[in-house]
């Protein structure tokens, strides 16, 4: 009833007012229950009940007065279901009899649901827990996948949930019941880093696009071509081979001892770089000696001064010829190539008896006045050489210690052709003249020599060997020693120089120590033909006169010239010049013109033309004093002479144009020209000596010392 | 040489022809190869075409696999008796040549 009140209490007022009020809301009019609806938001007025009677009452509701209705009436509330029967009867048949129940039953039941909840602790569940832990292991896992599947269905369906996870917790000791109230998930998110993208592009590496069709017939012509071209390289393969030997055989004769070491040392060496350097060598002397050399002064330069000068001359020194290794020997000797004019041959050797060591000749060309163009050393000094006339390569030179040799100077190495050796009868005494004479009857090259043991011998070239033969012996014109035994011993004189006539070759003249001049013939051995007592000491040239067959000239150690004329005994000129005369030597050009050197260097030149006592030059030449000249010569082609001292120096000079005269031609004449011409000059000069006396002491008397 | 193309009828069989040059297995028709690869890779290709002169299949393998191996990760090799081809290939690093004057030997690197 409490429960009703309550419920009608609510719906009757607004206003909670308690158990305490209670009114008849039966009384009520259904009507006022609509209304009691609108109640909500606004004040139901208390009395409005009251107002029953006007609202919302139906007509057939009792009509109670006020004292009926504040009646209380008591309404208890028992247990007791008002449906259920109060007295059931029902046949006991252990009594037999019917008999009341005396409880009757009165429970109601509204709501019936079966449940699957049992209890923990009781058999049933512990039947159940024993069974579960059988199948636990699948459960775990079940249930891992489980707990996903049932927080994704959480929010869900909770009995779903409820039931698998209780069944589990009340079977499973200490497993943890998760449900949604002991069991919460939890997610934390952690930082991720930011990402960036890099790229980047590389260049492609280059490509190329090749194609080609294989086949057999391909694959056959190309193994054919292959072979072609194999053949062609065989072939210029082996022309290569026989290039290469030729220029190895070219090569050979390259002398061994000349060892290049590198390959630079190997180019200089070689055939083709020599003549390319020869040439840049003789460019560079040219610019060097370009003043003298280019014709101002070898060619072209006439000495201006001549023209005031009525007769004398001037030497112009040109070059000096100078070489390291022969700055200690003196020059012994010098002759011109025959075939080249700028080309002459210098010897090297020592006067002095006692200083005697190696030798030297050079070969020199006017073209390259700083350097020799070739270098024969020997072991002994070279006393005299000479050039062959047709061969000019071949050189004869006379040593020091008496033996004589053939160069060839055109051979690569420097050793002679021939060489005489003292079994082949080589001079004991040092060759003081070689000369080259005609090939003898066999076309075979011979020369002469003559020495200071005596002899005057002829050296053939046989073959290979140099055979010699003796031509004359210098005998003295001495009493022979008497003997015991009457054995005559005849002593040698030492033959110095000699010269064969230029016009009759078999007639020569010796020059000796002794001071005399004989006149041989070479095809008498045993007798001279003439002798002439020409000096007080050593004579050291004879010289024919080129052009006259008769007239020769002499020089000596006893300071003096003398010109001779064959067939007479007495010398037609004399002149003194002042110290020892090492040599005289008739020009080339004109038959009245010579010159002579002499110790204290001086040069004179004579012409018996424009003056027959005194020179026209006389002229210091050498650099140094004390230097003595040793040799002259005249260059058969250009107006210069050729001068070589005691300390190795070669110097030339050129003769100025007094000393080249020709006589003054009167206009109109024709010049008489060729050797006839310079004979008659001659002979005029012979004439005019002789005509005034007719004795032979004439020549002494009227030739006038020259002073120097 | 009796071997000079107009003493030869172009039909006859192949194996007379090549006898004397067979003496050398190998005739090159071009080589576009650095020199330092040229020749180690020219031998490789001999060997294995001695090697699998039945199989060119396997020759191809050996000869693609020791390439790679030695000088860098992409060599295309192709062995083969009648065959054309269109290739792109990395510059200066293309061998072809032919041996045994039946088998043509294509090798090039294409990364």
């Amino acid at each position: 009833m409490k429960a009703r009140a309550g419920a009608d209490k609510k719906n009757a007022q607004p206003v909670p007012v308690g158990v305490n009020l209670q009114r008849r809301l039966s009384q009520a009019h259904r009507g006022s229950l609509t209304g009691y609806d609108d109640q909500e938001g606004g004040n139901m007025p208390a009395n409005f009940i009251d107002d029953s009677n006007m609202l919302g009452r139906s007509e057939d509701q009792l009509k109670l007065t006020d004292a009926e209705l504040n009646e209380e009436h008591t309404r208890i509330l028992t247990a007791r279901n008002p449906q259920a029967a109060e007295n059931i009867i029902r046949y006991s048949y252990k009594d037999r009899i019917y008999k009341p129940i005396p409880h009757v039953d009165q429970l109601a039941v509204h709501y019936q649901m079966d449940s699957n909840l049992i209890n923990k602790d009781s058999d049933d569940a512990k039947r159940q827990v024993t069974v579960d832990t059988a199948t636990e292991g699948v459960e775990v896992a079940t249930a891992s996948v489980g707990t996903d599947a049932e927080t994704a269905t959480k929010e869900g369906e909770d009995e779903d949930e409820d039931k698998p996870k209780k069944t589990a917790g009340a079977g499973g000791k200490g497993k943890k019941l998760t449900n949604q109230f002991n069991f919460s998930e939890r997610a934390s998110q952690t930082y991720n880093n930011p990402c960036r993208n890099r790229e980047t592009f590389v260049e492609q590496t280059p490509r190329a696009v090749f194609t080609d069709n294989v086949s057999q017939w391909s694959i056959f012509d190309a193994y054919n071509e292959d072979f072609e071209q194999q053949q062609k390289l065989k072939e210029k393969e082996s022309k290569k081979h026989t290039l290469k030997k030729d220029d190895d055989r070219k090569k050979k004769f390259v002398p061994s001892d000349q060892q290049a070491g590198d390959e630079f040392a190997k180019f200089v060496r070689s055939k083709t770089a020599n003549i390319s350097l020869k040439i840049l060598e003789r460019m560079i002397n040219l610019n060097t000696f370009d003043d003298i050399a280019q014709g101002i002064d070898f060619k072209y330069w006439e000495d201006a001064a001549d023209e005031y000068r009525e007769q004398q001359g001037s030497l112009l020194p040109l070059w000096v010829f100078q070489y390291d290794m022969v700055k200690k020997l003196s020059c012994t000797n010098l002759a011109w190539n025959t075939q080249y004019p700028d080309l002459f041959a210098a010897s090297f050797g020592s006067y002095d008896f006692l200083k005697q060591s190696r030798g030297m000749f050079l070969i020199y060309s006017l073209k390259n006045p700083s350097f020799p163009e070739n270098m024969f050393p020997t072991d002994s000094g070279v006393m005299s050489l000479d050039f062959h006339p047709k061969h000019p390569n071949l050189l004869c030179c006379g040593f020091y210690d008496g033996s004589v040799a053939v160069y060839n100077i055109a051979d690569e190495n420097k050793r002679p052709k021939y060489q005489s050796t003292a079994r082949s009868g080589k001079h004991t005494d040092p060759v003081w003249q070689v000369r080259w004479q005609k090939d003898d009857l066999d076309s075979n090259l011979n020369f002469y020599s003559v020495s200071s043991d005596g002899r005057v011998v002829c050296w053939t070239l046989v073959k290979s060997d140099l055979m010699y033969t003796d031509i004359v012996q210098l005998k003295l014109d001495k009493p022979t020693t008497e003997t015991d035994e009457g054995v005559p011993l005849t002593t040698l004189g030492c033959g110095t120089c000699f010269d064969f006539n230029k016009q009759q070759d078999y007639l020569f003249i010796v020059g000796t120590e002794e001071g005399k001049i004989h006149k041989c013939s070479k095809s008498y051995n045993n007798q001279f033909l003439d002798t002439f007592d020409a000096h007080h000491m050593a004579v050291y040239a004879v010289r024919w006169n080129t052009y006259h067959p008769k007239i020769f000239a002499s020089c000596s150690a006893d300071w003096t010239v003398k010109i001779w004329d064959i067939n007479y005994k007495d010398p037609l000129f004399v002149y003194d010049l002042g110290s020892a005369v090492g040599d005289v030597n008739w020009a080339p050009y004109s038959s009245t013109v010579f010159a002579a050197c002499t110790a204290d260097g001086k040069v004179f030149v004579f012409d018996l033309n424009v003056n027959k006592y005194e020179p026209l030059t006389e002229q210091i030449v050498v650099q140094k004093k004390r230097t003595k000249l040793t040799h002259i010569t005249f260059n058969h082609q250009f107006p210069i002479l050729l001068a070589g001292d005691d300390r190795g120096n070669i110097t030339t000079l050129k003769l100025s144009p007094n000393l080249r005269k020709k006589p003054k031609v009167k206009k109109g004449q024709e010049v008489p020209e060729g050797p006839e011409a310079e004979n008659a000059k001659l002979d005029k000069i012979l004439a005019l000596i002789r005509d005034p006396d007719a004795a032979k002491n004439k020549p002494t008397t009227q030739g006038a010392t020259t002073t120097s | 040489m009796s071997i000079h193309p107009s003493n030869i009828d172009p039909c006859d069989i192949r194996s007379h022809k090549f006898t004397a040059l067979l003496s050398e297995p190998l005739g090159n028709k071009m080589l576009y190869k650095l020199p330092e690869i040229k020749t180690e890779c020219m031998e490789l290709c001999v060997t294995a075409c001695e090697k699998f002169s039945q199989n060119n299949e396997n020759a191809a393998r050996m000869i693609k696999e020791t390439m790679d191996k030695k000088f860098g990760p992409t060599w295309q090799v192709i062995v083969g008796e009648g065959y054309g081809f269109f290739i792109e290939h990395q510059v200066k690093s293309l061998l072809y040549m032919f041996f045994g004057g039946t088998t043509a030997i294509i090798v090039w690197k294409c990364a």
